[in-house]
């Protein structure tokens, strides 16, 4: 329980008065008043409070405590009033069976409480005067997050505070792809305060890079990009966790890292690898960021929250992508557009309004243009999924399933219930195989030929057929068993 | 037209020089517009960024509907602990 009082705090009383015979241990944490803050002399102070709001909040925090950890009890008491140095300003007290959860606890409640439980306090120093303490600033609270004199300018501005501040260091983003757009968009990530940056990129730093890739230097030619960023990024912001990944992004990877992240930022420069970002952050419905240069022409799309409601990067360029190494390159533009995409990740990380949601916005910094677009889904892409798939969970009684797979795939990751079918044959005399009273999902391995056959065979008018979304390869990792069945 | 009672504390309370003040506000009223009425009615000069508001003893947002007979404080960042 969480208690307020002009008394003085007596915790070895308090801490006598939770012995059980239940607990094997006992954790406290006394906040005493010290004659210093930074680097001023204090001779006293007083807490104030909001006092039926900070007993509402420090109980939820106490209720919280005891939901998240396996303790026996918790006890808390703060002071209000004038104290002295020396004096207990606040006592937190957890009995438990074992140590572990009780540490964590205690460090816990301290934490909430200093965040959460509106008691100010009002210091009074040596040199004759006196002052109100706020924690924005304080250097106690470095990664708090809510506190932290690294961020107040950005915490000062609205929609961010320390709400958004939080959202941003609880955040985890994936950015893909670690040159001329990768460098802005990791650098400024990290240094609001994102909670974890993930990078994932097989190339190493050439001296050609050095120009427009602002996170390597002449130290770092050979190495891997990720490596000599994540080295950079450290002592940019310590507080940030950075896992720096040294590959090409195939499909098992990309699938793995996507569905880890809040949200993924594509930077690469090849149209295979946004195509694969894309339809699989659609897939797994991550929020998608990409960003693409020719020369000193941009755009950049921002996915809807769910982007499975968005378009893939085939829908909005016709699956085009230019190489620098060709065209040439300023770096100032890549990095321009870089931190566009940044400035959007922010922005929808701490949950503020974006004009660019959904839209493919064009800079062509030559004309100094910028036009906005609202992206149509292609007719014939194969992420046009919401009409023609449907996922493993929908995929009824009612229908009949028809393997397209080759045998090698078959013998692979065989399906009982499916019936073989030959695509070939499929193709060319549907009749032969359909009928049209009658419901078929169409498997492949991946969902994308399965798609394909259920377009051509729609638009020969067979209209009762579907696509298993992601193929058997998705719906055996979701559930291995509701395919044999 | 709608009464709420308006509630200052610590840094804010001393700008201020009121604890609390009733205020009478068109419907639909956020905390954000409240706060820059009485920023200009007592001098206050403390930006919004570093602060929250909470609306009858609960955190709330800077961007909510008001009702009458709230109580909204706002508060400066806390240093209890």
């Amino acid at each position: 329980m969480f208690y307020l009082t002009n008394a003085v705090i007596d915790p070895r009383a308090r801490a006598r008065a939770m012995a059980n015979a239940h607990s094997g241990g006992f954790v406290s944490f006394e906040g005493w008043v010290r004659n210093h803050h930074q680097g001023r002399g204090v001779i006293g102070l007083s807490y104030h409070s909001y006092q039926e709001m900070a007993l509402s909040e420090g109980a939820a925090i106490c209720r919280q405590a005891n939901e998240r950890f396996d303790v026996d009890a918790v006890e808390c008491v703060h002071r209000l009033g004038d104290l002295g140095i020396g004096d207990c300003a606040v006592w937190v007290g957890i009995s438990a069976a074992h140590r572990a959860a009780a540490f964590a606890a205690c460090e816990y409640i301290i934490d909430q409480i200093k965040l959460h439980v509106p008691i100010w306090k009002h210091e009074a120093y040596a040199d004759g005067h006196s002052e109100w303490v706020g924690c924005v600033g304080c250097h106690s609270h470095r990664g708090t997050g809510g506190a932290n004199e690294r961020y107040v300018r950005q915490m000062a501005f609205p929609g961010i505070a320390e709400n958004g501040q939080r959202r941003l260091r609880d955040s985890h983003v994936l950015v893909v792809g670690m040159g001329a757009l990768g460098c802005p968009v990791a650098d400024s990530l990290v240094t609001a305060g994102v909670g974890r940056v993930s990078m994932v990129d097989g190339d190493t730093v050439d001296i050609s890079n050095l120009h427009r890739q602002p996170l390597y230097s002449e130290n770092d030619l050979g190495r891997k990009k990720v490596h000599a960023a994540a080295d950079r990024l450290r002592v940019r912001n310590a507080d940030v966790d950075i896992v720096p990944v040294a590959a090409w992004l195939d499909d098992h990877g990309a699938q793995k890292l996507i569905q880890t992240a809040d949200l993924v930022i594509d930077c690469t420069d090849s149209a295979v690898c946004k195509q694969r970002v894309s339809t699989i952050a659609k897939l797994r419905s991550t929020p998608w960021i990409v960003v693409g240069i020719y020369r000193q022409d941009g755009g950049i799309y921002v996915s809807p929250e769910s982007s499975a409601d968005g378009v893939c990067w085939n829908c909005l360029t016709g699956g085009s992508s230019t190489d620098c190494t060709v065209s040439g390159i300023l770096g100032p533009s890549a990095t321009a557009l870089g931190a566009l995409a940044a400035n959007e990740a922010l922005k929808r990380l701490a949950g503020m309004y974006s004009g660019l949601v959904g839209r493919w916005s064009v800079l062509e910094m030559g004309e100094g243009r910028w036009t906005t677009f609202t992206p149509r889904r292609q007719q014939d892409c194969d992420c046009r999924v919401s009409d023609d798939a449907v996922e493993l969970c929908e995929a009824g009684p009612e229908y009949t399933w028809l393997d397209i797979r080759d045998e090698s795939e078959r013998l692979e990751s065989p399906v009982a219930r499916a019936v073989v079918v030959d695509s070939l044959v499929l193709d060319a005399r549907p009749e032969s195989v359909l009928r049209p009273d009658k419901r078929y999902l169409i498997i492949c391995k991946r969902g994308t030929r399965s798609l394909r056959a259920v377009h051509t065979l729609r638009a020969r008018g067979w209209k009762q057929v579907w696509s298993l979304q992601g193929g058997v390869k998705t719906a055996l990792a979701a559930s291995v068993s509701a395919v044999e069945a | 037209m709608a009464s709420i009672t308006v509630l200052f504390f610590a840094s804010l309370r001393e700008q201020a020089g009121i604890s609390q003040q009733t205020v009478m506000l068109d419907r639909d009223t956020t905390p954000e517009q409240l706060f820059a009425r009485v920023c200009t009615e007592h001098g206050i000069s403390i930006p919004v960024g570093g602060l929250r508001v909470a609306v009858n003893e609960q955190f709330a947002d800077w961007s909510c509907r008001l009702n009458a007979g709230d109580r909204v404080a706002f508060l400066p960042p806390m240093s209890g602990g």
